[in-house]
């Protein structure tokens, strides 16, 4: 009960700075619980693409008709709410009118299609309901726009598919299933599974691609487990388990890019504010030592002291947990509804995930471990020096309470890598705060013997530097520990406000798409010998070609003397993100290409360009790897691969790395090879046509359906607007969020300098009555901030860059952003920021009278 | 005359409650005069100095600093007063700790824009025993040396007037007495005007005049 009323006093004495801790710790944890939140409904949409792509949870899929005990696993793996088949054939497709046939992709759906997205007509949605006239009629046959340009239809025309005639009775104008990959791109047509009867076109040896789209309340987690133990269960190489991150590249993509940055955003919002909180906690543990003396001296044992100083910070720790959730209760669905008003972009509200309750013993764990050596140093110092010192006798160091330092290091790593879900990047981020702290503290010791050296020998405190600054130089390395934890803190916060920037700025980079290299038109299936008449017509017509590659299937089999492993882990246990990244790429065959040279998309990253003198050997020929794709499968410069393309093995040296921008939307391959060991491979060519407005796009689509029938065209234009309106989308929310961490951080800097400049309170009242006036002592304090600002924010943001850039070079697979104007501004702000409390305290300091000083005990 | 109160009042708010502390008091101290004010714990000695010193401004009265009324002096006046005219001693030292003893004498003629503040310091210090003490910091020094820092940085601008807080308040007899010979001897040195505030009787009769602080005004 004591112990409770001391609390009482204890908040209602020190209520100012406990409310800056509460503040503090309420910001940082709404921060983090706001963006956990953001997070997971930035995720869930971009699932939900992919989903669309899909149009199920999970399909199982396969070149032949599945068997009954895969589709009985299959169902009993997933226990799934509904699902339905599709069939997916390439047919020729008659059209009487103008009395010719052409080979499209035939889409038979059954009841359900799709559980995600949608087909639209101009109107909207098609239905495709029990009683539609999809699912009623006998005859209705929908066409996709692509078809229905390229064969010159019209709705309502009859059409003949194998033996029966079929009404054209709607267009499709967009089909959200349809993807980037080459066989989800081909024109379609969409017929029921009832009325595919009767066209003779499915019978016993029918090619075609058979599948069974479920639909299900399990987790991503859990539906990638099942993934796993299907494909372990079902040996048939052919058999292909999906799920909605299988269907697009690019949406993948952009989902991993995504997660790794937001990741990254959260990680940073927790940190700057468990550093902020940390910081605030050590002020106040401060100065409360001299109550702490006055307890000991009264016989009050070391213990109860410690509990005594612990007792506030811990209720106040415990009080802001709930009001941050409260907080972010009332914060997040505003935000959501702003960003769908300002951006159009629709999230849903996820509920905040048992991941970050989870996180909150560590952060207690943190946050007492890194406390502990003060309070503990707080009832070993006599009593007698702390009763009589005016201030604070801090002199705990980094040694003397290894253990207790040790447990905060654990805990802040453990953190970071929870945060950032990755061993790396947290780790990474954790031995770059150390280095940065290491770099403060050898910079401030080494201006501080600088300093001291000229200092010491002046006649005045007038000299070098005028009085002020003479006098905020001697404070700031007589008090070491305290300025260099003041620098410290807050250049951290800066280093973190800095990392922010330059993830912004990747993001911005990463995701932005200029509009003039946007591809109008995809055709494939191109054969070797219409290569050379295709670009002819290409330059008849003054057609921009932005791409115009071969394609050669090929499996690789050797990494120098190394049998090349494909990933067979099947097994359920948990991965970091690396190794499921790891994993995707391990499992495919491969695409290979050959080039001469870099298309506009690409960017040498290490080693020569084809062409440039390499040394081969006589059975070698030079390739070049997509950055990622080396990484992924660790491969460097030199590496000699094996490839078996049809039986022939195929022998490359790797030459160069390079980078491709994949928002860019071209063909692209993770190996091209230089020209002269594929050219005799079998092979189809694709290409991507660029600038073209509508009516441009259907004449080109006519005029090469007409000149080359077996070629497929594709007007990939609404996708490529579809998917570039979702990444500017996305992309603006994600710099919201950064932006929105960046306003946390400053805020947590705000409160820090503000506490600073509380505990100078005494000092500034001294000085006045020592007869320095108001605006001398203003200008020292803003001398001192000033010191402490140019320090922390300058070497702090430039520390912050390095890391930000090691983290996108070297984790994310980024490119490295240099930003020094910004890192500029950043400083600017920084030291605006931390002037701003001097702004406050203005008033106070020019008409408060030091009477004070003359009643202090 | 220095130093003048004229019909100062000054009143204390705790809760509900009005404490009348000085109620129509007046002072008047000469050039070179010391004057000691005592009265018990809480009588409003301390809360005379504050007044006097410009720290804190009166209800109403006035007070008279030369031909100088510093009453409704701002903040920036009174600190132009208090560095060219006053010194304060106080009971708490109240030394500026990341500065040492000599920095600390050096302080208000640097203040003052005096070339050679070092050399006069150092001076002072000597005249307060504390040569061998120049370069320590205050939580270096005991409280008696503290206290002789503080006697130094108040003669240092040569004031015309030093106010001294219970300056031994905090100090063991012995060491007491020494301070106050060095004020003393100080301010007659200089023909500095002192204002003693204690409620040591025996220090006050050391004072050439004292005055009893009683229910808010001196008699």
């Amino acid at each position: 009960m004591k112990k409770l009323s001391w609390l009482k006093r204890d908040l209602q004495r020190f209520r100012t700075t406990y409310f800056l801790v509460f503040f503090t710790l309420v910001l940082g944890l709404s921060g983090i619980f706001i963006i956990e939140q953001l997070k997971s409904a930035l995720l869930f949409s971009l699932k939900s693409q992919e989903k669309e792509l899909l149009s199920s949870d999970m399909a199982m899929s396969a070149r032949r008709p599945l068997s009954e005990n895969e589709l009985k696993r299959f169902h009993e793996k997933l226990n799934p709410s509904a699902s339905y088949r599709i069939l997916d054939m390439s047919s020729m497709l008659y059209n009487p009118k103008k009395d010719e046939s052409r080979l499209v992709e035939l889409r038979v759906i059954e009841l359900g299609f799709p559980f995600y997205g949608s087909l639209d007509n101009a109107n909207g949605p098609i239905d495709l309901s029990e009683n539609s006239d999809f699912f009623t009629t006998e005859d209705c046959l929908l066409v996709h726009v692509d078809t229905m340009r390229s064969l010159e239809l019209n709705q309502g025309q009859y059409l003949r598919l194998g033996e029966k005639n079929f009404r054209f009775c709607d267009v499709v104008l967009k089909d959200s299933s349809l993807g980037f990959r080459a066989f989800a791109l081909a024109p379609r047509i969409y017929l029921s599974r009832k009325n595919l009867e009767g066209t003779g076109l499915f019978g016993e040896g029918s090619i075609a691609s058979h599948s069974m789209h479920l639909k299900t309340n399990k987790t991503i987690e859990e539906l990638e487990v099942i993934q796993k133990e299907l494909q372990a269960e079902f040996s048939d190489p052919t058999l292909r388990i999906n799920l909605p991150s299988d269907t697009s590249e690019q949406v993948a993509r952009a989902g991993n890019v995504f997660s790794d940055y937001l990741q990254l955003i959260s990680l940073v919002s927790f940190i700057l504010s468990v550093v902020g909180t940390f910081y605030l906690f050590r002020g106040l543990i401060g100065q409360r030592l001299k109550d702490a003396a006055i307890l000991r001296a009264l016989g009050l044992g070391p213990i109860s002291v410690q509990f005594i100083l612990l007792i506030g910070l811990f209720f106040i720790f415990l009080l802001s947990i709930p009001s941050a959730y409260l907080t972010s209760l009332i914060v997040t669905p505003a935000l959501l509804s702003g960003i769908k008003t300002v951006f159009g972009l629709e999230l849903n509200l996820i509920k905040v995930s048992w991941r970050i309750w989870s996180s909150l013993p560590l952060v207690s764990l943190f946050l007492f471990s890194a406390i502990m050596p003060v309070i503990r140093e707080s009832v070993k110092i006599p009593v007698i020096v702390l009763i009589q010192s005016q201030t604070s006798k801090q002199r705990a160091g980094i040694f003397d309470y290894w253990p207790w330092n040790l447990l905060a290091f654990l805990s802040l790593w453990s953190l970071a890598i929870w945060a950032s879900q990755s061993w790396k990047v947290g780790s990474l981020f954790i031995f770059s705060l150390s280095l940065a702290l290491i770099i403060f503290t050898c910079i401030f010791y080494l201006a501080k013997n600088f300093l001291i050296s000229i200092l010491n020998s002046q006649v005045s405190l007038q000299s070098p530097f005028g009085l002020e600054l003479g006098i905020v130089l001697r404070r700031l390395i007589r008090q070491p520990l305290t300025t260099l934890i003041s620098i410290i803190s807050l250049g951290l916060g800066a280093m973190l406000l800095s990392l922010l920037f330059h993830i912004e700025k990747s993001v911005n980079q990463e995701f932005t798409i200029e509009s003039d290299s946007k591809p109008s038109l995809f055709l494939f299936d191109i054969q070797d010998e219409q290569v050379e008449k295709l670009k002819s017509f290409f330059s008849e017509q003054k057609i921009e070609v932005q791409a115009l590659s071969p394609m050669i299937r090929g499996k690789l089999m050797r990494i120098n003397e190394s049998q090349y492993k494909a990933d067979d882990d099947s097994t359920t246990r948990f991965r970091t993100r690396e190794e499921e990244n790891d994993s995707r790429f391990r499992q495919r065959m491969m695409n290979l290409s050959w080039a001469e040279g870099f298309n506009s998309s690409e960017t040498l990253v290490s080693g020569q360009h084809f062409g440039e003198s390499v040394k081969l050997e006589s059975d070698e020929t030079a390739i070049s790897v997509e950055k990622r794709f080396a990484s992924r499968l660790g491969l460097k410069l030199s590496d000699r691969l094996e490839f078996d393309v049809l039986g022939v093995p195929v022998i490359g040296r790797v030459v160069n790395i390079r980078s491709v921008k994949w928002t860019s939307f071209r063909p692209n391959f993770f190996i091209t090879f230089a020209p002269g060991a594929l050219e005799e491979a079998p092979k189809s060519w694709l290409a991507a046509i660029g600038s073209l407005n509508e009516t441009e796009r259907v004449s080109i689509q006519n005029k090469i359906q007409k000149l080359f029938s077996n070629i497929s065209v594709v007007d990939i234009t609404q996708l490529v607007e579809r998917l570039s309106g979702l990444f500017a989308r996305l992309k603006i929310a994600l710099e919201m969020m950064a932006y929105f961490t960046i306003l946390v951080g400053f805020v947590v800097v705000l409160s820090m300098t503000y506490h600073q400049l509380q505990k100078r309170e005494a000092e500034m009242m001294l000085e006045k009555t020592l007869g320095i006036s108001p605006y001398r002592v203003i200008k020292m304090l803003s001398f001192e901030l000033l010191s402490v600002g140019i320090v922390a924010f300058g070497v702090g943001g430039i520390c912050g860059a390095l890391l930000a850039n090691s983290i996108s070079v070297f984790l994310l697979e980024g490119n490295a952003v240099w930003e020094l104007t910004q890192l500029f501004y950043l400083v600017l702000a920084g030291l605006i920021l931390v002037l701003l409390p001097v702004g406050v305290l203005i008033p106070k300091v020019l008409n408060t009278r030091p009477a004070g000083l003359l009643q202090r005990p | 005359m220095t130093l003048k109160a004229k019909n100062i009042s000054k009143a204390h708010h705790q809760a509900q409650n009005k404490i009348q502390v000085l109620n129509q008091l007046n002072l008047d101290v000469k050039a070179g005069e010391s004057v000691a004010i005592v009265g018990k714990s809480g009588s409003g000695k301390s809360t005379l100095l504050s007044l006097l010193s410009g720290l804190d401004h009166p209800d109403s009265g006035e007070i008279w600093f030369g031909d100088q009324q510093i009453t409704h002096l701002n903040e920036t006046q009174l600190a132009q007063v208090r560095a060219n005219k006053m010194g304060i001693i106080f009971q708490q030292f109240q030394l500026v700790q990341t500065l040492t003893a000599l920095e600390n004498v050096m302080l208000p003629l640097d203040i003052l824009k005096r070339h050679k503040s070092k050399e006069e310091a150092i001076k002072l210090l000597s005249d307060v025993g504390l040569s061998h003490r120049l370069d320590h910091f205050p939580n270096q020094l005991s409280g008696g040396e503290q206290q002789r820092v503080a006697i130094a940085r108040a003669m240092a601008a040569k004031p015309e007037v030093i106010l001294a807080d219970e300056p031994t308040g905090n100090l063991d007899e012995e060491t007491g007495k020494l301070v106050m010979q060095m004020i003393f001897k100080l301010t007659k040195l200089n023909q500095t005007a002192l204002v003693l505030v204690t409620h040591d009787q025996e220090l006050a009769q050391l004072c050439e005049r004292t005055l009893h602080l009683q229910h808010g005004v001196l008699e």
